[in-house]
């Protein structure tokens, strides 16, 4: 039974409604009769194995794929084909790979580039690639060409020409998968800034444990359908949905694995300093241990 | 027998604005039968150290002793079969299968260097039965396969060739964390079972500290450190610079080694050990 | 990070002639072109010359940086020159060379025709080295928009343009990586028949071609996420202002342009 998760704002409108989604490949139903609701202001991890139909439920809400059936509502508006542009406009996307999807020439005109399908005129433009490159750190590279860029350095820039369309949702379909994990962690700092300062509606795909546990709800697929959902310190400790998302328990939830045959049992955790302090609790008596903090 | 580097440089030859080393005079001696793991910062040489190993990039100046070749710089040519003792892995390795089948692309390494139709195939059936891939999925075209399948092919279609050295470049980019595993532990019981040297560029050490025997930093064109990962984990001026995370294995041993009167670690704990040791602490 | 070969070899500067409008330049260009083909004796080719010179000198661009531009064609202007001056017999006869002999025409043709060549490239460098690519293609593109009256698609050859240049370097960095990839497994054309060696290409040609189209399928959804729509209106962030010193700038080819034809 896939768990349910409480809504704490049920009175206001949801950012994101999904009513009975089915989605047809061909002979292949990739998503079979999925119904989610994504408040405003929310944070969805979504996992999955590939071909759970993750990437499909992404790009059915912004309209870049159409579904066989069912009723898609953004912000109180049903999604139509007439009115997909606009709809766009609203929803940013973030894809993974960085070179398939920096436009411009430059950082400059990769920002710009959103901004003059949105029909802005020109002093706007100029004044919001100020403001997002500097929100991005991207001032210095402003005139460079992607060619001479990193991989992290491009999907920031990907961010900033996202970000400047100022969307009220933010979709980023395994934005770091690309990317090494000093990126993957400047990416996440970021964007958990965003979640905070700008109150935009994160919805992350993704495979790392770290990116999904830092989300407010987890939603997690499998085959078409919502194997869980809920909150991701709940669902990454059960081993046989990590199983069927194709993820690996991480070390910390190994140990305490180990600990409970051991006949130390500690519970399960995925946060390595919580485990720390209930062995220590359980060595009762002395000052909580601390890991050197990371970065 | 080994791998050997004496006093290597190469300078990059494109028109660049400024003309750096690439390597500098490095200097490194390796063991085969190996698991070895290179890390580094963006730019510190990787790269560029692997294509010396085959002979794609030929060094300026110093010497590299691989088995029992020998490269000098060029115009010295290159030793005959270098290319093919000596597998390159290079990133998203399934960008370079171009045939209609996964099976005839795992037969185009055997039949460039020169193997015959037989031993090609019994290459190609042996590298293909090691990385899983059963018959049905040796009969596909690349675009019907998923992410993980399609990197053990390209992986595969390497290992046909018979190289007795494998290097690769970020083998696991891109890949699940199951496929990540998966992969790893394939390329180590090549290593176990197989006897070949695996040398691998990462940046993720997590996955890659329960299988390596041996870890070379590398900084700005230099080596910046060899040794074993515990090693490792204490130079934290070098893991920052390498953007590099430890392992959670070795951050909770550390911050269970005092209080609990731990030994010091020479080896990778796995869960298993690290559980048994904290139980017998406990006691 | 490594820094790749740019495409158009921009040189930053701030010239006269880097602050020029690229339409006005590539208007220049035309004009020049133009002058170049009334050369046909020293003296019009001196007066190209000079003109040539003259703006070589107001792009603040060191000299060295054209000939380097020039030294790749060497081969093909002295090819040029040889095969006017083998085979135009008019003139008086100045040298003979085993069974060739060499009339004072055919060097005059020769040298001409090599210099016409030389200034040409010289003139195609002035608009590299002072234009940036996405510039001239912007320059392209509102030349060609007239032409949307007569159903020539011409926001699409725009997109295409900008794109290949956006593109190129990166699609050049991945057939190197394929190649070596490649070459790591043992392929080779050394020492194969042309028909062998066109054969073998396949190894390169396919993956970097699939990825060409996977690529561009990726680019369609990103552009579309952006909100982009072939044939919307849209505004333009880069502007093109052309002043004064556009319109004199063109006008001033009427000068190298007389001048050669009266002297043709």
């Amino acid at each position: 039974m896939p768990l349910m998760y409480n809504q704490d704002d049920k009175h206001k409108p949801p950012a994101i409604q999904l009513n009975n989604i089915r989605f047809q490949r061909g002979s292949h139903t990739v998503l079979k009769q999925l119904s989610i609701s994504i408040p405003a202001g929310q944070w969805v991890a979504i996992a999955g194995c590939n071909g759970s139909g993750k990437s499909t439920l992404a790009r059915l809400i912004n309209g870049l794929l159409q579904a066989s059936s069912g009723k898609i509502i953004i912000h109180g508006q049903p999604l139509q084909q007439e009115h997909i542009y606009d709809v766009r406009s609203q929803i940013g996307y973030i894809f993974a790979s960085p070179d398939d999807q920096f436009i411009g020439l430059t950082v400059r005109d990769d920002i710009a580039f959103g901004l003059e399908n949105l029909c802005l005129p020109r002093e706007q433009i100029e004044q919001r690639i100020q403001t997002y490159a500097k929100l991005l750190h991207l001032t210095e590279l402003l005139d460079r060409h992607p060619a001479t860029l990193s991989g992290g350095q491009k999907q920031r820039a990907a961010l900033a020409a996202v970000l400047a369309m100022q969307p009220s949702v933010l979709i980023l379909d395994e934005a770091t998968s690309m990317l090494d994990s000093h990126f993957r962690d400047q990416l996440l700092q970021c964007l958990q800034a965003l979640h905070v300062e700008q109150q935009l509606t994160l919805i992350t795909i993704s495979h790392d444990i770290k990116e999904l546990s830092a989300a407010d709800r987890l939603i997690m697929l499998h085959d078409g359908v919502i194997l869980a959902d809920g909150k991701p310190e709940d669902l990454l400790i059960q081993q046989q949905l990590l199983k069927a998302c194709r993820l690996e328990a991480p070390y910390v939830l190994e140990l305490c694995k180990e600990l409970r045959l051991q006949g130390i049992d500690i519970g399960e955790s995925i946060n390595e300093q919580e485990v720390l302090n209930k062995l220590w609790a359980l060595l009762s008596s002395r000052s909580p241990i601390a890991i050197k903090s990371a970065r | 027998m080994g791998i050997t580097f004496e006093q290597v440089s190469y300078r990059y030859k494109e028109r660049a604005l400024k003309q750096h080393l690439a390597l500098d005079h490095i200097d490194l001696s390796l063991k085969t039968n190996q698991f070895i793991t290179i890390v580094g910062a963006p730019g510190s040489g990787k790269s560029t150290l692997l294509q010396h190993l085959n002979g794609l990039l030929r060094a300026d100046h110093g010497t590299i002793h691989v088995l029992d070749m020998v490269i000098s710089p060029s115009p010295a040519k290159l030793p005959k079969g270098l290319n093919q003792r000596i597998g390159l892995v290079f990133q998203y390795p399934e960008q370079q299968l171009f045939k209609e089948t996964i099976w005839e692309d795992l037969l185009y390494g055997p039949l460039n260097f020169d193997m015959s139709k037989t031993e090609a195939e019994l290459a190609a059936k042996t590298a293909a039965e090691f990385m899983g891939l059963d018959d049905l999925i040796l009969a596909k075209c690349p675009y019907q396969l998923s992410s993980g399948q399609i990197r053990k092919a390209a992986i595969a279609a390497v290992l046909a060739a018979g190289p007795e050295i494998i290097v690769l470049d970020e083998p696991t980019a891109s890949l699940d964390a199951s496929s990540r595993l998966e992969l790893m532990t394939l390329l180590h019981r090549q290593c176990q079972e197989q006897g070949r040297t695996v040398i691998v560029v990462t940046h993720a050490l997590e996955e890659v500290a329960p299988f390596t025997d041996q870890i070379i930093v590398m900084d700005e064109g230099t080596i910046a450190f060899v040794g074993k990962p515990h090693e490792l984990v204490n130079r934290t001026d070098l893991i920052d610079k390498a953007g590099l995370q430890i392992p959670a294995a070795y951050e909770l041993y550390a911050a269970l080694q005092k209080p609990l009167r731990l030994s010091k670690l020479d080896h990778y704990p796995s869960a298993a050990e690290l559980a048994a040791v904290i139980k017998a602490a406990i006691s | 990070m490594k820094h790749k070969l740019m495409l158009g070899r921009y040189i930053e500067g701030q010239s006269l002639l880097h602050r020029l409008d690229p339409r006005s330049k590539l208007a220049g260009m035309l004009c020049f072109i133009a002058a170049v083909f009334l050369i046909n004796s020293y003296v019009t080719l001196f007066i190209g010359l000079v003109f040539t010179l003259i703006i070589i000198v107001l792009t603040k661009i060191p000299l060295s940086y054209y000939i380097r531009a020039i030294k790749p064609l060497i081969f093909l202007i002295a090819f040029i020159t040889l095969f006017h001056i083998f085979f135009h017999t008019e003139g008086a006869r100045m040298l003979k060379v085993g069974v060739f002999s060499i009339y004072s025409g055919g060097l005059e043709k020769g040298l001409v025709a090599a210099g016409r060549m030389t200034l040409f490239i010289a003139f195609a460098s002035v608009l590299s080295f002072t234009t940036q690519p996405d510039r001239i293609a912007n320059a392209l593109g509102s030349f060609l928009r007239p032409l949307k009256r007569l159903g020539v698609p011409v926001e699409r050859l725009t997109l295409m343009l900008s794109l290949s240049l956006r593109f190129i370097p990166t699609i050049f960095e991945e057939a190197e990586r394929i190649w070596k990839a490649q070459v790591s497994r043992g392929f080779s054309l050394a020492d194969q028949p042309l028909k062998e060696k066109a054969k073998r290409t396949i190894a390169l040609l396919v993956p970097v071609t699939s990825s060409a189209f996977r690529r561009a399928e990726s680019l369609a959804d990103a552009m579309e996420a952006r909100s982009y729509r072939l044939g919307a209106s849209r505004s333009q962030y880069r502007q093109m202002l052309w002043k004064r010193s556009d319109t004199l700038f063109v006008l001033s080819f009427t000068l190298p342009i007389c001048l050669i034809t009266l002297f043709n």
